[in-house]
């Protein structure tokens, strides 16, 4: 198999911030199946994501990476295992404490995921309604200032104040993207969780939005965990890249002792599985 | 490459299946039985649809009578317009309102549980069957004659249909915006208020125009079982063969709903609906 003599490292693999208990996220033995009678997607998956990191994941399609991010949110709940979204197991919560440390992490979504009738900014500010009562987000005008005051700071940090009042359906896929990131950093996260959100980019906008999302990282000190299907962006940006097969974590390493081997060897077997189907 | 070469170069169309065919052709000749069983149970007769449309005691006596308008009932009968559009400016202002409240619970995409969705659904559906003539004359009995029994049926028959109408709009909108605000913490109803409403209010206002515009017309029977307006004119000149008065009541009738069309079709194009 071509996984074989690849180092697989886990939690012990990583730096010390990742290690942490308030680590932004751990996970640790994550199982996931569909069915009960199903193939298992998820294969005791063990990952962690330090304070000021980035980690990027590759692999082939269905090797499980959105499933292990969609579990890390409680979209889909795990069939075994556990996620420590800043040293609490969400799935032991329910109610106002999953929403409670649901807001620990945001989540940057490959389709961008905007209100598209309402305005950049507005879309900005919805990141952190989860934390107001009704009253004070019933509507956009009845916002705080504090909240409103952050979303204009995040919209400046992803460089789009220009486009504040233009609705979110006229942006181009980039800048829609930049505003999605905006919105997760206006949650005030301790990690954002990017699913592909580079997918629908063109190459420009792409390293835009990873250069951003790195910056994040390095600059703001938010633990930041991507999915990519971009081999070259993860090499370039990100601090650890992990790579999965199958359900399984293949390497967890940095991007200077990636080899293209290495890259090759997660999408192995591609072609064949194509031809099958 | 021309265009001929392209076709000649695609393989044999694949034949319908025997079964396939006979499911077809069953289809039709089950509807055609269908139409045949209802005119039979109907007692439909063409002789007496020749007979009515043509005959001199028929339709054309009838257009006769009604020519010319009597003008002295015109305005009586903008007065009673104006109750019957109330009637129904009113019946599907509640029916929204009703709608609104119970969308969240019956979509199936925003519901908290199956439970409580196919409850809803249930009511949605009771309120659906039964007509908002039928609601009218149970409200007549309850609350007395006039416009505020018809408005209250509108509301009630409006409310099943609206509500089904709108949760079907939901349940086919993108739930990325949804999934987004819902993992970042916000509760149902921020969710509601911020992703879904923002992204469904063309659709229900749409659907809310175009609900008005048939309760407008439902509100003109409604006259005819005692819940007043136009229609209960319409009834009581029907009654006492006044076709002149028929004809200018109808004649206002057909403003209102030219009006009510238009203005419809303009507000919806402007809001994208």
């Amino acid at each position: 198999m071509a996984l074989v003599g690849h180092e697989v490292r886990g939690l012990d693999g990583l730096g010390d911030d990742a290690r942490a208990v308030g680590a932004p996220l751990r996970i640790e033995g994550l199982r996931m199946r569909f069915a009960a009678d199903g193939p298992e997607v998820l294969r005791g998956v063990d990952l962690g994501v330090g304070r000021g990191e980035i980690v990027a994941v590759l692999g082939a399609n269905g090797c499980g990476k959105s499933t292990m991010l969609r579990c890390a949110i409680r979209l889909l709940d795990p069939t075994g295992g556990q996620i420590l979204l800043g040293g609490r197991d969400v799935a032991s919560l329910d109610g106002h404490e999953l929403r409670a440390a649901r807001r620990r992490a945001a989540v940057v979504f490959q389709n961008i995921a905007l209100v598209g009738r309402k305005s950049a900014f507005e879309n900005v500010c919805l990141g952190g309604i989860g934390a107001l009562g009704l009253r004070r987000s019933f509507h956009a005008s009845a916002f705080p200032a504090e909240l409103r005051g952050r979303a204009a700071a995040a919209l400046a940090r992803v460089g789009l104040v220009e486009k504040a009042w233009q609705h979110a359906s006229t942006l181009s896929g980039g800048q829609a993207q930049r505003v999605a990131i905006a919105r997760a950093v206006c949650q005030e996260p301790s990690i954002i969780l990017a699913d592909e959100p580079v997918s629908a980019l063109d190459p420009r906008a792409a390293e835009d939005v990873l250069a951003l999302l790195a910056s994040l990282a390095h600059d703001d000190g938010l633990g930041v965990l991507v999915v990519l299907h971009q081999p070259e962006l993860a090499l370039a940006h990100a601090d650890r890249v992990v790579g999965m097969v199958a359900g399984e974590i293949a390497f967890d390493r940095p991007p200077s002792e990636v080899s293209a081997e290495d890259v090759a060897a997660l999408y192995a077997g591609q072609d064949d599985a194509r031809e099958a189907a | 490459m021309s265009a001929a070469g392209a076709v000649a170069a695609l393989p044999a169309r694949p034949r319908r299946s025997a079964r396939s065919r006979l499911v077809a052709w069953g289809s039709v000749l089950i509807a055609a039985g269908l139409v045949v069983f209802a005119w039979l149970n109907i007692h439909g007769s063409f002789a007496e649809l020749v007979h009515g449309m043509f005959s001199a005691k028929g339709m054309p006596d009838i257009i006769r009578r009604s020519w010319p308008p009597r003008t002295n009932v015109l305005g009586q009968s903008l007065r009673d317009s104006v109750v019957t559009f109330s009637t129904a400016i009113l019946g599907t202002f509640l029916s929204v309102i009703g709608g609104l409240a119970l969308v969240p619970f019956a979509s199936r995409n925003l519901a908290p549980s199956r439970v409580i969705y196919e409850a809803v659904r249930l009511f949605l559906a009771f309120t659906r069957a039964i007509d908002s003539l039928i609601f009218a004359l149970l409200f007549v009995v309850a609350v007395g004659l006039g416009p505020f029994s018809g408005m209250l049926a509108l509301a009630v028959h409006g409310t099943g249909i609206i509500g089904k109408l709108y949760a079907e709009a939901i349940e086919e909108m993108d739930m990325a915006p949804i999934d987004a605000l819902r993992v970042s913490g916000a509760s149902r109803t921020q969710i509601f208020l911020h992703a879904v409403l923002p992204a469904i209010t063309p659709t229900f206002t749409g659907l809310t125009l175009y609900r008005f515009d048939v309760n407008f017309r439902s509100s003109l029977v409604l006259g005819l079982v005692g819940a007043g307006g136009i229609g209960f004119d319409i009834n009581q000149s029907m009654e006492l063969f006044q076709y002149r008065e028929v004809f200018t009541e109808l004649l206002v009738v057909l403003v209102w709903v030219l009006v009510i069309e238009r203005v419809s079709a303009v507000l919806r194009e402007r809001l994208g609906a």
